[in-house]
């Protein structure tokens, strides 16, 4: 998976970040955070003016993470 | 409203009615385009790069899918890079996937929805009537959409 790097070192500094940026989406390229907030889409435009079009982490920063589910998928249907 | 009806009938021919069986196999389906989007094929164009074609397929109508899925090698084939991780439920437990950006183009409907992020997944070259099932449409655009399924006519709607 790309981004392991990024989601890595998002998980290791959550709780920080769940002190003072809950709820803000922060940009991480690396090992770096680029920026917080307020929109994916908005998080999307910096990194694409500041990074390029590049593999970079946007997440917004929650106590829970939200779980997808494919039941079909889930099934091996698809 | 852009409204989209599909159906299947008995041998694609009206007077033969309809075709129960050919929706219960297939389930609900239109063609999709997926394109590059708005946000990057801006900064493509301002770098002078040409913004890759959109690439056509099926999407599957998805009542159990609570998000909705694209084809990640589809969406990486238009240079489109990852952009976060989410977690999916899948037959192995929680796995963790790429999302992307993304915008999905339904020509027949003339509907169009841009995707912060949706979840890359590898829908394994399924073939749905001889075409490529690119996309899964999930609850995140059906909560936005009236989708009626009429199994008695092998028919649906789709409307936004």
């Amino acid at each position: 998976m790309e981004l392991r790097k990024e989601y890595v070192y998002y998980k290791a500094n959550k709780d920080k970040l769940l002190e003072k940026h809950l709820n803000s989406f922060v940009l991480i390229k690396g090992n770096k955070i680029i920026g917080f907030f307020n929109s994916e889409e908005a998080a999307y435009k910096a990194g694409l003016k500041r990074i390029g079009n590049q593999a970079f982490l946007i997440k917004r920063v929650m106590k829970e993470e939200d779980v997808s589910q494919f039941p079909a998928l889930t099934l091996g249907i698809l | 409203m852009a409204i989209f009806n599909g159906g299947f009938l008995r041998g694609g021919q009206q007077r033969d009615g309809p075709d129960r069986l050919g929706l219960e196999k297939n389930g609900p389906i239109m063609s999709v385009e997926i394109v590059v989007p708005f946000s990057l094929a801006k900064h493509l164009r301002g770098k002078k790069i040409a913004v890759p074609a959109p690439i056509k397929g099926l999407a599957l109508i998805d009542s159990g899918a609570s998000t909705s899925c694209v084809d990640s090698q589809v969406i990486g084939r238009l240079g489109v890079k990852p952009i976060g991780v989410g977690i999916a439920l899948t037959a192995g437990g929680a796995c963790e996937q790429n999302l992307y950006p993304a915008r999905f183009n339904f020509p027949e409907g003339k509907l169009s929805f841009e995707f912060s992020s949706v979840m890359g997944v590898d829908l394994k070259e399924q073939t749905i009537m001889g075409r490529k099932l690119v996309a899964l449409v999930g609850r995140d655009v059906l909560s936005e959409c009236v989708f009626v399924y009429n199994g008695l006519q092998a028919s649906y709607t789709f409307a936004l």
